[in-house]
């Protein structure tokens, strides 16, 4: 076994499991917020808000 | 080995492009959820662009500043940009509506005006990466 057929094989079971975690991903079911779901996200909004590109601009 | 690989191919998308809500949960619901996390996203990424390009916009793309302007004044005075106000409303009206103290037809109302706002923000941050953000 040459070292580039041992190369190939590590990037082809790469491509495997990135291709099974895809799958896996497009599986799941989409669900509503958790309760601490919905509080982060309100929590973002606040933090975004604090931000300067959220500001009206000064001219 | 090519109607192998249209084989893979078919099943993929088939795989990928059916992602179904989960039951016992309302589609209604999470796709609010779904355009609230969106809409944040690319309103930020919108205002972001412009803030960083501000001088620019403002002189080749001087219709933009009203848009801006009507994003992140705070007509309320409650201290909160307006844009994020109505995501904040919409999830205000989503979870009401979850738990039976609002209607569809508001969530609805509330989820048309958050649509509006995101193809606005999709289409100008379209236009300053396009004419002025460099390659």
């Amino acid at each position: 076994m040459t070292p580039q057929l041992i190369i190939q094989a590590l990037a082809g079971a790469v491509a495997l499991v990135e291709y099974i975690i895809k799958i896996k991903n497009a599986l799941r079911q989409d669900t509503e917020w958790t309760v601490e779901e919905n509080t982060a996200w309100e929590d973002s909004l606040n933090r975004l808000n604090e931000m300067p590109h959220w500001k009206p601009r000064n001219d | 080995m090519k109607t192998q690989l249209l084989l893979a191919l078919s099943l993929s998308f088939l795989i990928l492009g059916c992602r179904t809500v989960k039951e016992g949960n309302d589609p209604l619901v999470v796709r609010t959820e779904q355009t609230l996390v969106i809409a944040r996203d690319t309103l930020d990424l919108f205002l972001s662009l412009e803030y960083q390009y501000h001088p620019v916009v403002r002189e080749r793309l001087p219709e933009m500043q009203l848009i801006v302007q009507t994003f992140t004044c705070d007509s309320n005075t409650n201290g909160m940009a307006d844009a994020l106000d109505w995501l904040s409303s919409l999830n205000s009206v989503k979870n009401a509506y979850k738990n039976k103290l609002d209607t569809k037809d508001n969530l609805i109302k509330a989820l048309a005006i958050v649509e509006a706002a995101l193809a606005e923000a999709q289409e100008y941050t379209s236009i300053i990466e396009r004419t002025i953000k460099p390659n």
